[in-house]
């Protein structure tokens, strides 16, 4: 079971940048990175996306969250709140992909998460073969890879263009003035 | 806070109305959402696998930074103020963050407008400087902090009495400092050598220099020898003095090393008026202070000189031991200490100078220890004084021996002599430095242990260690009563009369690190890798240095690069560094181009020996003799090298 809102309004892929529109408001764009070498390997099937990805392997440690299945993929506080309820390890990316197809068929995987990763550290060919949409402004991109996973509601203070390339993504947006409504949690 | 695979609405009731505003969507591959600045966003992966890749930007110039930024910055400073206070804020936010910001500055020329005109990268920045030192000078004191005006020193040997007698000297009037020590346990007192800087701090006290050399039974010294460290039957000089003369792009070695590929032949060492002195036995009260000079003295005479002037200055001693200490249950702070009496010292500030046992720093606040025995693992020193046989040598010998090395110290009326060895390594040497020894023993060998290594904190709370409480490092460089002198007159420059502050203790750690290290790599430096594997006083010195304090030594002087690294002052100075490592032999390969630049008349001139240089000294290194000097060996052999294209640079016409 999950929150169910109204749908976002969606427009097609054709020459859209929603960006530049004001006022600003949120809107799915299906299908906008549709010719990316990645999703077209995700469409093969995880396999395949794997393999692309680690074509792309730089070698990197990359900073990865695991908790475990208890949690339900959800990344939270610990009992005391004193930290998260995930542990955080340097690993690489092959031995990142390793363990995270080991659970593909377990039906209670722990949280296994690399979170927010600078694309030009962690893999550069990877941002130059599925290159931003036109007309995007200059940005930081950024690559997150994990098993099933429920990241809890945060704003940025960045404009966010969020392009899922491989598995499924439910998204659940509020306005910003829905602060006091959604009982954030501590964030600094 | 909320789970969404099962809102808690009991405990979360105002997610209900949050929920009636939630827009959903479900994206698969290829599929792209744009969220707007600050929208709420809850993301659930659906899939065992999965990847995104997201884009951040910005629409505002990054100069301009993250409202974030100012947010946790208004809590702190705003959010806590009085209700009435905190309203008007409010309104000062409207009014120049919110407000029209043409109309509230109109009545200002531009050129005036500052902070509220349009904001530049050059503006920004300002502003940012502006919130950083505010920050700074907004820094709050340490919990349940106060003036202090109460300075107790617990421990009466050198460390203890010299802070009580200059802080007595020059802060008695409006300090009330007590000593304790007991009279029942005995001092270390092995800080028998000094450095130049000793004559500063008598020079604070206005100390007479008669006065003190009687009661200390003191003697000049002009340097400390260095014998069979390089190699068995090997003698050099560490001078205190300034060799040659320098330019100012660069020291005198690269002239001296000009002149030896010119045929000139003459020792460096014979440019040092402080070491031909020394090897000549001589001394003398220079004008200007043109001689540089330290004392030998008698450590246990020269605390009783100090107590005898900080006890006139009107510093109270208190002959007792410390049973206990009470710590302030809030903030850990010392109140105070309890004497074996039964009386109680208050206190504002305590000076640990209880030697190695650390009463107050480790013993009450558990500050903990940096061990450095991985760098210099002498571990045990035995110390014993004997009568005197010859008259006293102006300098400290420092002897090496195959698992240590022996001091001897000459006094006006005794020798204090003694071995520093590893207990790793070797058995106990006191037969060694016995069988050693010249002239009847007065004393019994006083066998002392040790831990290279300073205190992890030198200021802990309102406690400062000095002294042996603070860190030791074996006194090959007569550093110890250097070290206890610079944190005692550090101290009272920034006295914390107006309480103690964290950036202060902060800086003081700081400076006392670098301090403590300069001395450690002091002492390294004394050591060719050569000789630091043939006596076994180093651990294995890996090629490239090490990776922790106080290791990344870069020795003043290499082989293949002439230039010198530019270090702290004090004892960190060029010219030391160049007499000890060409005292070894060490000679680099090369020389600053300054050099060259004079004629080789020139050059003649400069290094021509000047009248008291060709005075030959007492004993070995004549300098016209067949045997060549280990630097100039040194220095030849790097030239044969440099003519084979050893470091592939084309060899120099010579």
């Amino acid at each position: 079971m999950s929150i169910a809102g109204a749908p976002l309004r969606e427009i097609s892929a054709d020459g859209a940048a929603p960006w530049e529109t004001a006022p600003r408001e949120p809107v799915v764009v299906r299908g906008l990175v549709r010719d990316w070498p990645l999703v077209a390997a995700a469409r093969q099937g995880a396999e395949a996306a794997r393999e692309h990805l680690l074509t792309h392997d730089a070698k990197r440690m990359l900073a990865v969250s695991t908790g475990p299945p208890e949690i339900d993929g959800r990344l939270f506080y610990n009992a005391d709140f004193t930290a998260t309820n995930c542990e955080l390890t340097r690993e690489t990316l092959p031995a990142v992909l390793e363990r995270i197809f080991a659970h593909r068929d377990n039906p209670r995987p722990p949280l296994i998460y690399v979170a927010s990763t600078t694309i030009d550290a962690a893999a550069p060919g990877l941002a130059v073969a599925n290159p931003p949409p036109p007309r995007l402004p200059q940005a930081l991109a950024s690559i997150w890879i994990g098993t099933k996973s429920r990241i809890a509601a945060h704003q940025d203070v960045p404009d966010n263009l969020a392009c899922v390339a491989v598995g499924r993504r439910r998204f659940t947006l509020f306005p910003p003035e829905q602060l006091a409504n959604l009982y954030i949690g501590r964030s600094t | 806070m909320v789970d969404f695979a099962a809102p808690d609405l009991a405990r979360y009731p105002r997610f209900a109305e949050a929920t009636r505003h939630a827009r959903t969507t479900e994206l698969g591959p290829g599929d792209a959402i744009y969220i707007p600045s600050l929208w709420w966003h809850h993301i659930e992966s659906l899939d065992a696998f999965n990847v995104l890749i997201n884009y951040w930007w910005r629409r505002t110039p990054s100069e301009l930074g993250t409202p974030f930024n100012a947010l946790i910055h208004a809590l702190m400073t705003v959010r806590d103020l009085p209700p009435e206070e905190r309203a008007q804020w409010r309104d000062i936010f409207e009014h120049y963050v919110f407000g029209d910001r043409d109309a509230i500055s109109a009545h200002i020329p531009p050129e005036a407008r500052g902070v509220l005109g349009p904001i530049d990268a050059a503006q920004a920045q300002r502003m940012r400087t502006f919130c950083f030192t505010a920050s700074i000078d907004k820094e709050t004191p340490m919990p349940m902090n106060k003036p202090v005006r109460k300075v107790v020193i617990v421990g009466g040997g050198t460390g203890g009495w010299m802070a009580a007698a200059a802080m007595s000297k020059v802060l008695g009037k409006v300090l009330d400092i007590t000593l304790i020590e007991s009279s029942t346990i005995g001092t270390i007192g092995v800080g028998e050598a000094t450095i130049p800087t000793l004559l500063t701090y008598n020079r604070l006290l206005s100390i007479d220099e008669q006065d003190f050399m009687r009661a200390v039974k003191g003697t000049f010294k002009l340097g400390i020898a260095f014998e069979n460290w390089t190699q068995i039957g090997h003698r050099y000089i560490h001078p205190f003095g300034i060799t040659g003369k320098d330019h100012w792009t660069a020291g005198f070695q690269h002239f001296w090393l000009r002149g030896l590929r010119e045929g000139h032949t003459q020792p460096y060492s014979e440019y040092c008026l402080e070491l031909m002195a020394a090897e000549a036995n001589k001394f003398a009260h220079l004008p200007q202070q043109a001689l540089n000079y330290a004392y030998h003295l008698d450590s246990a005479a020269y605390a009783i000189f100090l107590r005898a002037m900080a006890e006139q200055h009107g510093a109270r001693r208190l002959d007792d031991k410390i049973v206990d200490v009470t710590l302030n249950s809030e903030d850990g702070f010392i109140e105070s200490v309890t004497l074996a009496s039964g009386a109680i010292v208050e206190g504002d500030l305590f000076i640990d100078c209880s030697g190695f046992r650390a009463i107050l720093t480790e013993g009450a606040l558990h500050t903990g220890y940096e061990d450095w025995t991985h760098l210099l693992p002498c571990d045990r020193a035995i110390a014993v004084q004997t009568e005197t046989t010859t008259a006293p040598l102006p300098y400290t010998r420092s002897i090496a021996h195959d698992s240590g090395w022996q001091w001897r110290i000459p006094l006006q009326h005794r020798m204090g002599n003694g071995i520093v060895y590893s207990s790793r390594r070797t058995k106990p040497r006191s037969e060694r430095l016995l069988s050693t020894v010249e002239g009847k023993t007065l004393t019994q060998p006083n066998h002392i242990k040790f831990r290279t290594g300073m205190r992890r904190k030198h200021w802990n709370r309102n406690c400062i260690a000095v002294g042996l409480a603070d860190g030791f490092i074996e006194p090959l460089e007569s550093t110890s009563i250097h070290l206890i002198q610079r944190t005692v007159t550090r101290l009272m420059r920034q006295f914390p009369h107006d309480g103690i502050w964290p950036s202060d203790v902060a800086r003081v750690q700081r400076a006392d690190r670098c301090r403590m290290a300069a001395c450690a790599r002091l002492y390294r430096l004394a050591l060719s890798r050569h000789t630091a594997h043939r006596l076994a006083l180093l651990a294995p010195v890996p090629r490239h240095g090490y990776s922790r304090e106080p290791a990344p030594s870069p020795r003043p002087l290499r082989r293949d690069r002439p230039r010198v690294p530019q270090g702290r002052r004090i004892i960190r100075r060029e010219f030391v560094g160049c007499t000890s490592m060409l005292g070894q032999g060490i000679a680099p390969r090369d020389y600053h181009p300054i050099a060259d630049a004079m004629s080789p008349s020139e050059t003649g001139r400069s290094l021509a020996p000047r009248p008291h240089q060709r005075r030959s000294p007492p004993s070995n290194n004549s300098p016209r003799t067949a045997t060549m000097s280990p630097a100039i060996a040194a220095w030849k052999a790097a030239q044969r090298h440099r003519r084979l294209g050893f470091d592939g640079l084309p060899a120099k016409p010579a």
